[in-house]
């Protein structure tokens, strides 16, 4: 091979090695810090193998809470209101009730569109005596989530407390239909919940 | 062929199927609003059999509205052919005081547009169990054949005392824990508070740690939590919900011009807790005479019955509205006027029957009012395994004949009237 030729491919793999090298940074930096309002919301997804870390300023999550989907170009909320019933339902385990009630508003206002924070928040409002807090909250899910019977049990343990039996009754039946063969059982609290399953 | 209400019980139960289906849109409903500002229902089948069965609903803090609920029966009852009718009352929470003329106002609205029925059958639920007995003993409404409770505050006003102490137990176990005091004392909270469910959970959890798994609580917290549970002999997942009832609802009683009008009425002068420091460190609190006697007539039941025949369901273990109120109240009643069943349950609830036990207790009542013996615990526990095989109503039956109901002196403690 003449000399010419030799540093023609010399330099053609090294335009290869910059190009690479220039869009490398794309694949493999930490992600940007966005500026951070009160509250700075992570969400960690595990597609295909690759982890991608997002964040969000709670103003982000609250503009696409209310907007059209697809209008503002960010990763739609359902996740970080996931991640946000995660922290309250870690936060009240460990006995920080007070940020626990804080964060499952968060979750909900990051999505009202789903039912589990709504649950759980609904449940642990229950548990406090808060009946007239959880009752729309439990209703909302209940609309969301028509299928599933822990609905309807979480309807039935609130109306049973609040002693609405008429309405206890309609939601026992509704959640006995949907729960096919499963018995419906309490928990040590008196929640009502299907046999073998357990309450977040 | 003798009349034996199972017998009956079985009969109706097997036509119940067909009935719900032809009898679901077939009926009148009438809203109302009466004197006093209590709403009423209403709800008459096209093939009514001319009885009138009352539901007495429970104890709420809510605002009074039109009725939405007319009890865990209504559908079996309006296809047995019974026109069905409950009032709101116009007292929210303790509402006793003013449930005669309620009850008076809808069986009055009832006979000007349907006519007078033929047979009263009053029923209700804890505080609508007292309501009933109330309603049985004193509001004249008529031929009242047949009363049904379940899970009933039937021994009336005294339950009262039960949340006194619980009040003020709490101060004495929790007074110098932070975040935990709470305002008010005797008269449940002061009438201008501003105390909230959930503030009102935080404090109690501050304290005693309920709300945290046991692992996460202090070792203070678990121990006040111990102290509260021992001398109040309440069950732990009913600490919330009679704290309520001693600080909502008792500043409701209090505080409601209507009701003791800014007096107490509950005392704990001289009342032994079992607990040394408990009966030095706790406040002691004389009731207003006047409140006392107002509490007291508002409603200690008398027994006086007349013809009523009424059949009681409770669950054992209830930490709420204690299972002593039947033994209290059968202490008073005509023996041969009231039946009691107990349902043995695995953890503690307020009402927790299962449908087929609240099916088999009416059904028992239905017969006995028709003209069978009256019912045993056992007859019921029988009927309600014959209910549970229909598949509209769960089971399981958990009556026990044997059980004997404690005196409610063991768990509301006694105490003399020292009102001041």
């Amino acid at each position: 091979m003449r000399p010419i030729a030799l540093l023609a491919l010399f330099a053609v793999l090294l335009l290869g090695l910059a190009v690479f090298l220039l869009r490398a940074p794309d694949t493999f930096d930490e992600p940007q810090p966005v500026p951070l309002g009160e509250t700075e919301v992570q969400k960690i997804r595990g597609d295909d193998g690759n982890v991608e870390v997002w964040t969000y300023t709670k103003e982000e999550l609250s503009e696409t809470a209310e907007s059209d989907s697809g209008t503002i170009d960010i990763e739609p909320p359902t996740g970080a209101a996931h991640l946000l019933n995660e922290q309250a339902l870690n936060a009240w385990n460990s006995g920080d009730i007070r940020t626990a009630l804080d964060l499952f508003e968060e979750a909900i206002a990051a999505d009202p569109n789903d039912s589990e924070p709504l649950s759980n928040y609904g449940r642990r409002l229950t548990i406090m005596v808060a009946h007239d807090q959880a009752l729309p909250l439990l209703l909302r899910a209940s609309e969301l989530s028509p299928d599933d019977p822990q609905v309807w049990l979480d309807l039935l343990t609130l109306y049973e407390r609040a002693q609405q039996f008429q309405k206890a009754n309609d939601a026992r039946q509704r959640a006995r239909t949907l729960a096919g063969d499963r018995e419906l059982v309490r928990n040590e609290q008196g929640a009502w919940l299907l046999a073998g399953a357990s309450l977040p | 062929m003798i009349l034996n209400y199972k017998n009956f019980a079985l009969v109706v139960l097997s036509l119940l199927g067909f009935l719900f289906t032809t009898n679901a849109n077939a009926q009148t409903v009438l809203d109302g609003q009466s004197d006093g500002g209590a709403y009423f229902r209403i709800v008459v089948p096209d093939t009514w059999n001319g009885d009138l069965v009352i539901w007495n609903h429970g104890f709420s803090l809510g605002p009074i509205g039109p009725v939405t609920d007319l009890g865990p029966l209504v559908d079996v009852q309006l296809a047995q052919g019974y026109a069905v009718a409950a009032s709101s009352y116009q007292q929210r929470g303790w509402a006793v005081f003013k449930t005669k003329n309620d009850l008076q106002n809808l069986v009055g609205a009832f006979k000007a547009n349907f006519g007078k029925p033929n047979k009263v059958l009053l029923t209700g639920a804890s505080l609508g169990g007292i309501i009933t007995v109330a309603g049985a003993e004193k509001a004249n409404l008529g031929n009242v054949a047949g009363a049904f409770t379940f899970c009933g505050a039937n021994a009336g006003s005294r339950n009262w005392d039960a949340a006194l102490d619980i009040r003020l137990i709490y101060d004495a176990v929790c007074d110098d824990v932070p975040d935990a005091s709470l305002p008010g004392g005797a008269q449940g909270l002061p009438a201008d508070s501003t105390l909230t469910n959930i503030e009102l959970a935080l404090a109690v959890n501050s304290c005693t740690g309920l709300l945290v798994p046991p692992a996460f609580r202090t070792p203070n917290q678990s121990a006040n939590l111990a102290e509260f549970l021992e001398v109040s002999q309440i069950p732990e997942n009913f600490l919330l919900t009679t704290m309520g009832y001693a600080t909502f609802a008792m500043a409701d009683l209090v505080h409601d011009n209507r009701k003791l009008n800014g007096k107490v009425g509950t005392n704990n002068i001289g009342v032994d807790y079992g607990d040394e420091a408990i009966n030095d460190a706790i406040a002691r609190v004389s009731a207003h005479k006047g409140a006392a006697k107002r509490l007291a007539r508002n409603y200690t039941p008398n027994g006086d019955v007349g013809s009523t025949k009424h059949v009681a369901l409770h669950t054992d273990k209830d930490g709420l509205v204690i299972v002593e109120n039947q033994s209290e109240y059968a202490s008073v009643a005509p023996a041969s006027k009231y039946t009691v069943a107990v349902a043995i349950e695995n953890s503690p609830t307020h009402c927790g029957h299962t449908s087929a036990e609240v099916v088999a207790g009416w059904e028992a009542l239905r017969g006995w009012v028709a003209g069978a013996p009256q019912p045993s615990a056992a007859d019921i526990q029988g009927t309600c395994q014959l209910v549970a095989q229909n598949p509209l109503f769960s089971g399981p039956c958990r009556f026990d004949p044997a059980f004997v109901i404690p005196d409610m002196d063991g768990r509301i403690r006694p105490r003399d009237d020292d009102s001041d």
